[in-house]
């Protein structure tokens, strides 16, 4: 907990990140024709004086560059399976080391649930066997790196930044925190404690509630996505559950390290060889990965809380990277809500009726499962049904009316332009490729993404928008004080009550929806 | 699972390293490759460059010596509504036709004139307002908005700058300061320095009202929906009788309401001077031709005598302050003490105080605090502390987070027990290397991307009157003996000095259901 970051307000929240981008199964067969086409927009296209003199005076986009192995990142494989990759950077005297791990909470049955994400934190706070707790944390700050690790739903990570003066140390660390972690006792029975307290944390604030039972709407507890673990069973997480995950997840064939900074490739090959050669390679059989089933559940659901704001979130099944139509669905995005004050529903709903600081749509693609398209904002309890008919609106405008040329330009542009930035800093070069390895992604995947993005026309804009959205399958989760919006919200239908997961010792609820 | 509390951790530090506050960083001086180009343009504007060709990309910073603290009473959140209309465009940008537009804005502010006359008189014991009045008005407020919506481009600034292929765009308004910041690819700097001239000479605050309405949407989402946003604004206004620093920056909700377009132009005219404004250009550049082209747009613009300024002093304490915060939360404990403004002598030691019962960086373990109230006594999940300094002086903060069978007051308790300890043991030789050694490496971290060196340098520049700061602050910070540690604890944590605030485990109260059905 911090407050000081209490006392500064921004122009824009930049939001849309925030929003969960969940992964489920591939069904883009499933999508539906759109309405009648409807006339062109002209949205955007007459522009100011100022304007044209600011694109005279503007440059070309600058080439893109795709980072090579080979040319900008050596990788190598160690005997035992474990997958190097080095770059070196001499510009400050740092290393940074980035270790991925194939694991994730959604390998995870519903009865382990909380495992992978307690066994995170643990990894980081539980000590190893050469650095108990306490020694780990003075050591740590004594040469001034900083380490982190998480497992998130499919991929753990470990990472650490030393200076370079005492990276020897630091990789010793790292090393140990991945081999031999302790789980200590007491560590465990603290983050535990955490969680709890996160969990109870996450009703308290219309944000985490929001997005928790959305998620649980759709994904439905079938799917890791749609589950929340309870208090009673984060109680029941022992230090032998963690040790067992280990076990099954930490080998050296699931084991991918990364390493930039300023030092030398082939010393640095034989320090990891040192750390990480005599790990015996071992085989692992994988559980596999879920898949989420998407079943469209149109309706109007709310839970009543007692704030001045209502938390909305509009949503339903979406894409994903095997989905030809990715590129162009992005930059439909974009174009709705995708791109703070360029897009259709900022404009609409924040600038022209001042009824949201935090507005936007989110449809991810690139992810391995098929997910959901999101539309979220805030409003004042009052007008909490105008903003989400505003939203709907313009989601059905969307789909059903050409784009104009300016709006096409601009999100062509923003992609072709911003480009350079992507591998601005080398270590991204290093993290891109190791995740393209870690995702099973071929070699060429950033070019013909790039290209893809390249390629896009107006009128494939057009067509996705159509055959992607839509808006009569739409959930919509209002988390506000209902009592001052419910005579207002029977005009988008029968609203539904949800009971949200409460986080006391007793076993938590069965289902949600009434 | 802990991802809510630590992600506001995260934005704290990387704030407070960013703006030179509480922890500053840093590695030897000689091995820091730091070669910042510091011009004057002839306006007064402070400009300062650093080349660095790593990638074909600029990090372009633009920072006002103007920020809550200069808010005037009753019209708290100016500084903060003044940034977002500066988005809204110029004579000659986000408009058609300013000169058509410029009556039906006028109109506008006319007819919001009588709008607020009329609702005013809720507040007077004479009069009442007239419904159907006040109904007609909005109207006649709706309509011209809609007549000027005819000339106005949305957001052609905001949309420039994505088709240039900017990044990490945005603007934040601080007690201290206000800022402006993106990046670009280096051959889009031009355009920058053209935009950026434009709306500091010809704003035009147009769709004035929606705006503040966004605004205060804003305020709700941080702070009123928000058990911690809620906890900071009462403690801050608890623990400052005098300070502007008393009032939050995004503003009071009454004050919100009755800000008026020509208010903020007002204070858009007396603040955004080139004199008062700091630019910083880190990345692919050239300083001459940079300089050049920030004379060429900026040059034109001129300078402004700044007023004085009316900061009222923080008298002494010499009382202790409590405040609980009724909420449907579970309990925060927050303690601060009154400590100096930057560049006080003292704000070293206090802030190697900081690192040493608070830890050296973000999610330290090492901390007095986190191994005595988190570790062995276990009332604590979470305890952080830092000294917050500032341009004028502002408190030293600790919090934490109760464990469950634990009250606010055991964990009150066991910091004070810790800050007695210092008495007796003073800082060792390890907890002050530790320190040194976290102070070299955070500094160099700083400096990593572009957009760091951009803010940090900026950040120093107006707050410490040098961007040279960063590194006699680094020096400083490793110069500070047990002692200093010692003395500075016992001089600024006083009970008369202290403000203790807490979020206390309730349901909602009568009276704030009755104000929220209004």
């Amino acid at each position: 907990m911090n407050f000081s970051n209490q006392n500064r307000a921004t122009i824009a929240s930049i939001a849309i990140g925030s929003f969960a981008l969940l992964a489920a199964g591939v069904n883009f067969l499933h999508a539906q024709q759109g309405e009648l086409r409807g006339g062109a927009s002209s949205r955007g296209d007459r522009h100011s004086q100022g304007w044209d003199t600011a694109m005279r005076l503007k440059g070309q986009p600058l080439p893109p560059k795709f980072p090579k192995i080979g040319v900008d990142v050596d990788r190598m494989v160690l005997e035992n399976g474990i997958v190097l990759y080095l770059q070196e950077d001499h510009r400050l005297p740092l290393l940074d080391a980035i270790i991925f791990i194939r694991t994730g909470s959604y390998y995870e049955s519903a009865a382990e649930l909380g495992l992978a994400d307690l066994a995170g934190d643990l990894l980081r706070s539980g000590g190893t066997k050469n650095y108990p707790p306490d020694q780990l944390e003075e050591r740590l700050d004594f040469i001034a790196a900083s380490l982190s690790a998480s497992i998130d739903s499919e991929r753990g990570t470990v990472s650490l930044n030393v200076p370079i003066k005492d990276a020897d140390e630091g990789l010793r660390i790292l090393a140990d925190v991945v081999r031999f972690p302790l789980f200590d006792e007491s560590q465990l029975e603290l983050a535990k404690q955490q969680t709890i307290y996160s969990l109870r944390a996450s009703n308290e604030s219309p944000g985490p509630i929001t997005r928790r039972e959305f998620s649980r709407l759709l994904f439905t507890e079938s799917h890791p996505a749609g589950r929340t673990p309870t208090i009673e069973r984060i109680r029941q997480i022992s230090q032998q559950d963690m040790q067992k995950f280990h076990q099954k997840f930490f080998q050296p064939s699931q084991i991918m390290i990364g390493i930039t900074g300023d030092f030398n490739k082939a010393e640095m090959l034989q320090k990891i060889r040192d750390l990480f050669g005599d790990w015996a390679k071992t085989d692992v059989q994988l559980p596999a990965l879920p898949k989420a089933n998407p079943q469209p559940k149109p309706g109007v659901y709310y839970i009543n809380k007692k704030l001045n704001q209502s938390s909305l979130r509009l949503g339903h099944w979406g894409a994903n990277r095997d989905n030809p139509d990715r590129f162009a669905i992005d930059l439909m995005n974009d174009i709705l809500g995708g791109s703070d004050f360029s897009a259709r529903l900022t404009e609409r709903v924040r600038n022209d009726e001042g009824l949201a600081y935090s507005v936007g749509t989110a449809f991810p693609t690139s992810q391995r499962d098929t997910s959901l398209f999101l539309a979220a904002a805030q409003t004042r309890t009052e007008t909490t049904v105008k903003a989400i008919q505003s939203i709907i609106d313009e989601i059905k405008k969307m789909s059903a009316s050409k784009i104009s040329k300016n709006e096409f330009e601009t999100a062509r542009e923003m992609f072709l332009y911003s480009y350079v930035f992507r591998f601005a800093e080398p270590s991204r070069a290093l993290t891109s490729l190791m995740g393209l390895e870690y995702e099973k992604l071929p070699a060429d995947f950033l070019e013909k993404e790039f290209k893809g993005y390249e390629s896009v026309k107006p009128e494939d804009i057009d067509r996705v928008a159509a055959k992607y959205l839509k808006p009569q399958e739409l959930t919509i989760l209002v988390v506000g004080d209902f009592p001052n919006f419910s005579k207002d919200i029977a005009a988008l239908g029968e609203p539904k009550e949800i009971q949200p997961l409460q986080f006391n010792d007793a076993p938590s609820s069965g289902p949600g929806a009434r | 699972m802990l991802s809510s509390l630590w992600s506001s951790a995260i934005f704290y530090l990387v704030a407070a390293c960013l703006s030179i506050q509480g922890t500053v960083l840093s590695l030897r001086a000689q091995d820091i490759p730091l070669n910042v180009v510091e011009r004057s343009l002839k306006n007064g504007m402070k400009v300062l460059m650093v080349e660095r060709h790593d990638s074909p990309t600029v990090s372009l910073y633009l920072r006002f010596r103007v920020g809550g603290v200069d808010d005037p009473k009753g019209r708290t959140g100016i500084a903060h509504l003044l940034e977002h209309m500066m988005f809204k465009g110029s004579k000659t940008y986000g408009t058609t036709n300013y000169a058509s537009e410029t009556p039906v804005m006028e109109k506008i502010d006319q007819v919001y004139a009588q709008l607020e006359a009329e609702r005013q008189k809720a507040n007077s014991p004479v009069s009442q307002p007239d419904p159907a009045r006040i109904k007609d008005l909005e109207d006649q407020m709706k309509a011209l908005q809609e007549e000027q919506k005819q000339f106005v481009v949305n957001d052609e600034l905001w949309q420039t700058y994505q088709r240039l292929g900017g990044v990490g765009l945005n603007a934040s308004t601080g007690d201290d300061s206000t800022q402006y910041f993106v990046q670009l690819p280096s051959n889009q700097l031009d355009v920058w320095a053209y935009l950026e001239a434009d709306r500091l000479a010809n704003p035009v605050f147009r769709e004035f009202y929606p705006e503040r309405d966004v605004v205060h949407e804003e305020r709700r989402m941080r702070t009123d929906t928000q058990p911690e946003g809620l906890l900071w604004e009462k403690f801050m206004a608890t623990a400052f009788e005098a300070s502007p620093y008393q009032n939050p920056v995004i503003g009071w909700p009454s004050d919100l309401e009755n800000m008026r377009r020509e208010e903020v132009l007002e204070y858009f005219k007396t603040f955004y001077a080139p004199n008062n404004a700091i630019a910083a250009i880190v990345g692919d550049i050239d300083p001459d031709k940079t300089f050049a082209i920030m004379e060429k747009y900026f040059g034109p613009i001129p300078s402004q005598p700044q007023p004085r300024r009316y900061i009222s002093q923080e008298p002494p304490q010499k009382s202790e302050r409590r405040i609980a915060l009724f909420f449907d939360a579970q309990p925060q404990l927050m303690i601060g003490y009154h400590i100096p403004q930057i560049g006080h002598k003292d704000t070293y030691a206090l802030d190697v105080l900081g690192q040493v019962l608070g830890g050296v960086s973000r999610g330290s373990r090492t901390g007095r605090l986190y191994k005595s109230l988190v570790l062995d006594k276990k009332v604590a999940l979470e305890v952080d502390c830092g000294a917050n300094t500032a341009l004028y002086p502002n408190l030293f903060i600790i919090s934490a987070t109760p464990a469950e069978n634990a009250s606010p007051a055991d964990v009150e308790r066991a910091i004070y027990e810790e800050i007695l300890r210092l008495e007796k043991e003073p800082p060792t030789d390890e907890e002050l290397a530790r320190v040194r050694n976290s102070v070299d490496a955070s500094l160099i971290r700083g400096l990593r991307s572009n957009s760091g060196v951009a803010r940090v340098i900026a950040s120093a520049e107006h707050v410490a009157g040098t961007w040279r700061y960063i590194f006699s602050e680094r020096d400083e910070l490793k110069a500070v003996s047990a002692q200093d540690v010692q003395r500075v604890a016992k001089q600024y944590f006083g009970e008369d000095n202290r403000t203790v605030g807490e979020i206390r485990t309730s349901k909602q109260s009568a009276s704030e259901q009755s104000e929220e059905n209004r």
